[in-house]
């Protein structure tokens, strides 16, 4: 998942605003550990992963997002 | 973060560690991993983590597999360790490339055995130019690459990564390496296109390898390496209909084609391998990681017919002077046997295509920009400051 300053133009933040560390860290108060690219949310689960666990890390990526970038 | 790392274990840890990336910063807050059960990281202050990359790419079959470590005792109770240095070999060595020549391309066979990706792609380097070199073509040594490729971080491996943030403080990169731009559908330019180009972006992306081959020469290129599905860059699909050009260009410029499927192998695309679905074979794979799920160091080359019959016409001083101590080590084939028995019985293999459909189902939320997805591994195109949808 790349995050991006503006979807429209495919800006991407300024390094110095460390988006992909922050939600990175966000994700890790909410309990789901990766490893980013820059901005890209890396997601590639253990393929016994289970469907309701997927359904979680969804959420806890979305509002990790949510926190560090605001609705 | 709220967990407190046990402050005796950090100190302990920055006192004698060097990590890979190695940064102070990021060591201050480390998680010390205790354990793990299926899909689970536990940390030592006993908090429970979903573990979004499998390990790093690799705990395929997911953690807490006492089978492996059974397998691993097995074989180290019965023989730990002996040279495969030729006139000497094992049995899971033996047993693991016959089972591999069988899950893998129809046209490669053979395979040489590595402890990770890194020397499996030194491998590959150095085995396209030993063939060119026995084929009377000495000069064909050039590899080309793409941006946001990730093939290791030895020197070779490091030149022949996309990533420039992994070069700078350790150049000079190896000379001979060369990289053209990634198929990344969301920000692939074509570079200087006309409007009326009648090519789809994923012919005009195959093109720049083509156009590379040419500026080169074609006399002086040994191969092209590429992840199936970058994955390290970010999760990249290309378009369907770039592989199969990169073939047809690889064989009118007689370029071998290495497919680093260090992170695509053992069935994070849903297949075996990632590029049969596109109706091609590479010359050379290279794998890694889910072939043991990270549970021992094993990584390898697989070369194709042509490729294993040059190896063993090469006598005298056009030997293959090639080798590890640890290749071919019989307890890191042992657990990838012992794995890919999990992998069959538990028919995990066609779960990767199911958990990236709902990975890249579940979010239809307006920041999402675009999904892609191949197999398990889901990445998402979005951008900041839209709602995301409720989850309930």
């Amino acid at each position: 998942m790349e995050l991006v300053a503006d979807k429209r133009t495919k800006a991407e933040f300024m390094p110095e605003e460390n988006v992909g560390y922050r939600v990175h860290a966000a994700s890790q108060v909410r309990g789901m550990f990766t490893r980013m690219r820059g901005d890209v949310y890396n997601l590639a689960p253990c393929y016994i992963t289970q469907q309701t666990q997927i359904d979680h890390m969804v959420d806890i990526l979305g509002d990790s997002i949510e926190a560090v970038l605001g609705k | 973060m709220d967990s407190t790392p046990d402050a005796d274990d950090l100190r302990r840890d920055q006192a004698h560690l060097i990590h890979s990336l190695h940064n102070r910063g990021f060591q201050e807050q480390a998680h010390v991993w205790v354990s793990g059960y299926g899909a689970t990281l536990v940390d030592e202050n006993g908090r429970e983590y979903l573990d979004a990359l499998a390990g790093l790419w690799n705990v395929i079959a997911g953690h807490g597999r006492g089978e492996l470590g059974h397998a691993a005792a097995r074989q180290m109770s019965r023989l730990g360790y002996a040279s495969a240095f030729s006139g000497s070999t094992n049995r899971p060595a033996i047993e693991l490339a016959e089972r591999l020549a069988a899950l893998c391309y129809p046209r490669i066979n053979r395979f040489f055995f590595t402890c990770g990706g890194a020397e499996a792609n030194e491998s590959a380097f150095k085995t396209v130019r030993f063939y060119w070199k026995l084929l009377g073509k000495p000069a064909k040594t050039r590899i080309i690459s793409r941006s946001f490729g990730y093939h290791g971080t030895t020197l070779a491996a490091m030149s022949a990564t996309g990533l420039a943030s992994y070069w700078p403080m350790f150049e000079p990169r190896v000379p001979g390496f060369v990289q053209i731009e990634s198929p990344y559908p969301y920000r692939f330019h074509p570079p200087d296109a006309a409007a009326d180009d009648p090519r789809t972006p994923g012919e005009m992306a195959a093109d720049l390898l083509e156009e590379a081959i040419l500026r080169e020469g074609v006399d002086n290129v040994a191969a092209f390496i590429g992840e199936p599905v970058q994955a390290a860059g970010g999760v990249i699909v290309p378009p369907d209909d770039y592989w199969p050009r990169i073939r047809q260009i690889c064989d009118r410029h007689h370029v071998l084609l290495i497919a680093d499927e260090v992170i695509t192998g053992f069935g994070r695309t849903g297949d075996w391998f990632a590029l049969g679905r596109y109706g091609i074979e590479p010359d050379l794979i290279t794998f890694a990681k889910g072939i043991t799920s990270g549970y021992f160091p094993l990584g390898g080359m697989g070369v194709s017919d042509t490729i294993a019959d040059a190896l063993d016409s090469a006598d005298g001083p056009q030997t293959w002077m090639h080798a590890f101590t640890y290749s071919a080590h019989p307890v890191g084939c042992a657990v990838a046997l012992a794995n890919l028995n999990i992998l069959e019985r538990e028919e995990l293999l066609p779960r990767g295509p199911q958990l990236g459909r709902a990975a890249a189902a579940a979010p239809e939320d307006a920041r999402i920009a675009s999904a892609r997805r191949r197999g398990s591994r889901a990445g998402a195109v979005g951008g900041g400051g839209t709602r995301r949808r409720q989850a309930d």
